[in-house]
């Protein structure tokens, strides 16, 4: 009997073409959709990690290293191989409008970078260079524009002696990895880089064995103890575990953005099989009551009914998975790599990898959907009183619709009760309208949450100017902070009114939230510019710190509570004296003493500082960051990172708000058009089983308008009944992507408010999407409608 | 004798295309006059719901016309016929096709509703009541259609048709899911609609239902083989 069902259900696949496509496009766009942003997570994952063990290794090892010390390392247990390089992590390349903070490497190993470009030539003397970008960030193309051209070049030799080369830009040079830590680099001779380094080597990678499994920490300690045996000076030196890599931690953050939103639309994926089902339940109940009669039992009965969702799901995963292994490659290509021969090379040394675990992940699941949605009406056909539906003429699932009543035309008041007794028609509407009111509701709870941090540092924060400074030698004269203080005093002493100069370390996932975490402290003037206080009061003993408000509701922490930190593997728990509304990097942070902060994280402002900067009323932030640039160029060990004005920060924030709101935006298109084919489907559906109602109204001369209208009233109470459904998708979304990529574009607190979630706008949206597809739906439902042909059966 | 309220010239009706073509009306040609009682008998499948359809303007013909009270029903376009129907005809169907979310008064307004006949809603709702107690179901207004036997639902459908007072009230094997009891009752209840000014055509299958109209027009095979002439 089952195989003759199995065969009913393919051929009744064939007939409900209407809802099987709806269901074979929804399963598409929502493979493709997750598919797509996971096999490009996978993927640049892998590419991040692989050139950066390409570049530093297992174990990287900073410092002065004779070569000898280098050849003695040859033999070490565990270790594959090991490459020494002379490269310096900061010099000063000056143009004549720009001057930029790069890292120096040598031409040995700018050849040993296999994801890269050029246009021009190699350096050949100590007059010539190349000048080299990353292409991930902001694009650099105008730097293209420096070949040709003159540049001065100030760099420290490893003794601290300033070097100014005037040189000659000989090529310039693109690629995927970022060069001496630095996202711009200058590649110059070898002798240039034996004049900087006096020959010796600045960076030694470590590539071990069996990175997954070695034991990299003792690996390291014996590289150092080899090294420092050799006549090394080590400096540093860090492990880099593939799972704890930080890039790629930041990364899977960054993609939340699109995953977390995609993989709502699979809600439908249940939706429409549930609700379409039910109502084709009751009208074919008929036929499954002669089944039943003759004996079938769930099985049977689920076979049938389940064959055609099967059939079409899986037309609709297989077409998702096509899409995932044609259109993968091409959009990481375009969207996140930019440049097609990077693209190659890349691909040529790393690979460009379509998971099968992804495909089987996201077809798996959405088939799971399929079969679960499927199944929800066998229930109601498991209850149908067999006796009656064989003996009425009318459908057997008899509805006893509510005596409430409405002051309009009955035509429509019929529409009414209806949809008030058909409870399984309006969750299925209202769920998939949810899906689109939700994802609207988390454009809007993130976007007001970036309203708030533009609306925080364009109105309270008192700070006009933030200027960055970092040292370009190992060994400073003096600290940066002091020098930065002396710069800003000296440069803009009339117009300050306030500042405060810290410094900050970041920690990956210090707090457990995946997230960047910042220690900062201040070492210069008031705390009260950078840090102003909502409540409490600042640190004065180690173990104290003011946090961030975000953190404070995040947390649900406040004054007088303790958090834990894990600072590197140093386990650290810190009272909270205070809370502050500043927002400093990705949102999260703990102010502490300069004293706790040098236990931890190194001297404050010894190598780096920043000054936000209060400035009087009226004066142009611009033009004073400018004059404090110029007195900075007086101390020729420092580099100016950054001077940003607050206008410049607030448009920063405008940008991430309108890059936030473009791809959930570009994702809610996309949801719309799912919920929209799912509505249809469930009302087209649902109109086939009320076409004698619908007959017998067109042959009494009610206009269609009329009847269109009774299916409105019943999607305006899905629409309202969408609104709890909504609130709390797009709790659970804002809530997800505020926080996974609070290691990418930083913590962004949502605003939960109903009022902001629920907003007018994404009602209309919702709205719109139900109505316009529900009355396509029901339009051409109804000019396919046989009125006599109903009426005679 | 009474003036003719309805006449079919030359009904032609096909259904499906090329060689699976069938002609379900083959020239059909009959008058209705006005307040008269007419059946229409003829096996199933003969084409009397088809014809019924057409002269209530649900379907047009493909060739040959119906005039009703002057008006060429079959040449209006659909939504003029819609709105004509609205006034002019009222239906009964043999699977009584009533509004299942509304109560048997409401279904009973629902055809005045939409007629806008009476203007008043509350003569409307007086209407409602008295045409339900012609038919028996005085103090079943308020329940719903699931809620009444076949014959009882049958008994609404006649009074939501004759509502509105239309010209022209068409019943389409009324009795057919009935049993002999409420058989009998719909079809006196028919009678007695044209005894109150309606003008009633119903089609049966059954000859001995016929006994009791005015007159009785054949037809077999879509061609009416007796009684169409006025």
């Amino acid at each position: 009997m089952s195989a003759s069902l199995f065969k009913a259900g393919l051929r009744s696949a064939r007939r409900r073409l209407l809802e099987g496509l709806s269901l074979t496009v929804i399963v598409w766009l929502s493979v493709s959709l997750l598919g797509v942003s996971l096999v490009i997570t996978s993927n640049m994952e892998n590419h991040v990690s692989s050139q950066i063990r390409n570049r530093i290794g297992d174990v990287i090892v900073l410092g002065a290293f004779p070569e000898d010390s280098i050849d003695s390392l040859g033999d070490l247990r565990g270790v594959e191989r090991v490459e020494a390089y002379k490269v310096l992590p900061a010099s000063s390349l000056q143009t004549e409008e720009e001057e930029f903070l790069v890292g120096l490497v040598s031409t040995a190993y700018w050849d040993s970078v296999k994801v890269k470009d050029l246009e021009g030539m190699q350096p050949k003397g100590e007059d010539e260079i190349i000048l080299y970008w990353a292409l991930s960030g902001a694009p650099l193309e105008e730097l293209k524009d420096l070949l040709g051209t003159s540049v001065r070049l100030i760099a420290f030799s490893l003794d601290g002696e300033p070097i100014i080369i005037e040189a000659d830009v000989v090529g310039v040079s693109w690629g995927y990895e970022w060069l001496a830590g630095r996202r711009v680099a200058v590649v110059v001779s070898e002798e240039v880089m034996d004049r900087l380094t006096g020959g010796m080597y600045t960076m030694v990678a470590i590539f071990a064995e069996n990175p997954e499994e070695a034991e990299l920490e003792s690996i390291a300690e014996a590289v150092v103890e080899r090294l420092e045996m050799g006549g090394g000076v080590v400096v540093s030196y860090s492990v880099m575990r593939p799972d704890e890599n930080p890039i790629v931690v930041l990364l899977k953050g960054a993609h939340s953005i699109f995953t977390v939103p995609s993989a709502a639309l699979y809600v439908l994926l249940f939706i429409l099989p549930a609700a379409a089902g039910t109502a084709m339940a009751v009208r074919e109940s008929r036929m499954v009551a002669v089944l039943r009669a003759q004996g079938a039992g769930a099985r049977e009965v689920g076979v049938l009914f389940l064959t055609p969702w099967l059939v079409w799901g899986v037309l609709g995963s297989a077409l998702g998975v096509l899409t995932v292994l044609l259109a993968s490659e091409a959009v990481y290509t375009s969207i996140f790599v930019g440049d097609a021969e990077i693209a190659r090379l890349l691909y040529e040394s790393y690979g460009f990898v379509v998971p099968r675990s992804v495909l089987a992940q996201v077809s798996g699941l959405a088939l799971a959907g399929v079969v679960l949605g499927g199944l929800a009406p066998i229930g109601i056909m498991m209850r149908l009183d067999i006796v009656g539906a064989l003996r009425s003429a009318e459908l057997p699932i008899q509805l006893v619709p509510p005596r409430l009543t409405l002051p309009t035309p009955l035509s429509l008041l019929s529409g009414f009760r209806d949809a008030l007794s058909r409870p399984w028609k309006i969750v299925g509407l209202a769920l998939a309208l949810a899906v689109v009111w939700g994802i609207a509701g988390s454009m809007s709870a993130l976007s007001a949450g970036v309203d708030e941090i533009i609306y925080t540092y364009s109105e309270r924060m008192p700070p006009d100017l933030f200027i960055s400074v970092e040292s370009i030698t190992f060994t400073p004269p003096s600290s940066v902070a002091s020098v930065l203080e002396e710069a800003v005093i000296s440069a803009a002493g009339e117009y300050v009114e306030g500042y405060t100069i810290i410094s900050s370390e970041e920690y990956i996932d210090a707090l457990g939230l995946n997230e960047f975490f910042t220690l900062v402290t201040y070492t210069h003037g008031n705390p009260e510019t950078a840090f102003p206080l909502e409540e409490g009061r600042y640190p004065e003993s180690g173990g104290e710190a003011v946090i961030s408000r975000s953190l404070a509701s995040l947390l649900g922490v406040g004054v007088g509570d303790s958090i834990s930190l894990n600072l590197e593997g140093r386990s650290v728990v810190i009272t909270i004296t205070g809370v502050s509304y500043s927002r400093l990097a990705n949102g999260f942070y703990a102010l502490v003493t300069p004293n706790f902060y040098a236990e931890h994280a190194g001297t404050p402002g010894l190598l780096s500082a920043t000054a936000h900067i209060d400035l009087v009323e009226g004066v142009d932030s611009e033009s004073i960051g400018g004059d404090i640039r110029e007195a900075l160029k007086e101390y020729g060990f420092v580099s100016v990172l950054e001077v940003i004005t607050r206008e410049e920060l607030v448009d920063a924030f405008n940008v991430l708000s309108i890059l936030l709101s473009g791809i959930l935006g570009g994702i809610l298109v996309l949801a719309s058009l799912a919920a929209g084919i799912s509505v249809a489907s469930m009302i087209a559906v649902d109109s086939s089983t009320r076409s004698k109602e619908n007959a017998v109204l067109i042959a009494l001369g009610t206009p269609k308008r009329w009847i269109v209208g009774g299916y409105l009233i019943g999607l305006t109470i899905a629409v309202a009944a969408s609104a709890l459904p909504a609130y709390i998708l797009a709790t659970l979304i804002s809530r997800l992507v505020a926080s996974r990529s609070a290691l990418a574009v930083g913590y962004i607190e949502p605003v939960l408010d109903p009022r902001t979630v629920l907003a007018p706008d994404n009602l209309m949206v919702a709205l719109a999407v139900g109505v316009i597809s529900g009355v396509i739906a029901i339009w051409i439902q109804l000019r396919r409608l046989n009125v006599a042909q109903e009426l005679r059966e | 004798m009474n003036s003719v309220l309805a006449r079919a010239e030359g009904l032609w009706k096909w259904y499906g295309r090329g060689e699976g073509r069938i002609a379900a009306l083959k020239g059909v040609s009959l008058e209705v006059r006005r307040g008269e009682l007419l059946a229409v008998v003829g096996p199933s499948g003969s084409g009397k719901s088809v014809l019924l359809m057409i002269l209530g303007g649900v379907e047009i013909p493909d060739e040959g016309e119906v005039i009703v009270d002057g008006v060429r029903v079959s040449s209006l376009p659909g939504g003029r016929r819609a709105a004509w129907r609205r006034r002019n005809v009222g239906f009964v169907f043999q699977f009584f096709h009533l509004m299942p979310t509304l109560t048997a008064l409401e279904n009973v307004l629902l055809g005045m509703e939409l007629a806008g006949r009476p203007k008043e809603r509350s003569e409307r709702i007086r209407r409602a009541k008295e045409l339900l107690e012609f038919v028996g179901l005085k103090g079943k207004e308020d329940r719903f259609p699931g809620e009444l036997s076949g014959g009882e639902q049958q008994r609404v459908a006649l009074a939501r048709a004759l509502g509105p007072e239309p010209l022209l009230v068409l019943a389409d094997e009324p009795t057919a899911n009935l049993d002999t009891a409420n058989k009998e009752r719909v079809v006196s209840l028919l009678k007695a609609a044209t005894e109150r000014g309606a003008t009633v055509v119903y089609a049966t299958h059954d000859p001995s239902l016929a006994k009791i109209a005015d007159r009785v027009v054949r037809i077999r095979d879509g061609e009416v083989v007796d009684g169409g002439g006025g």
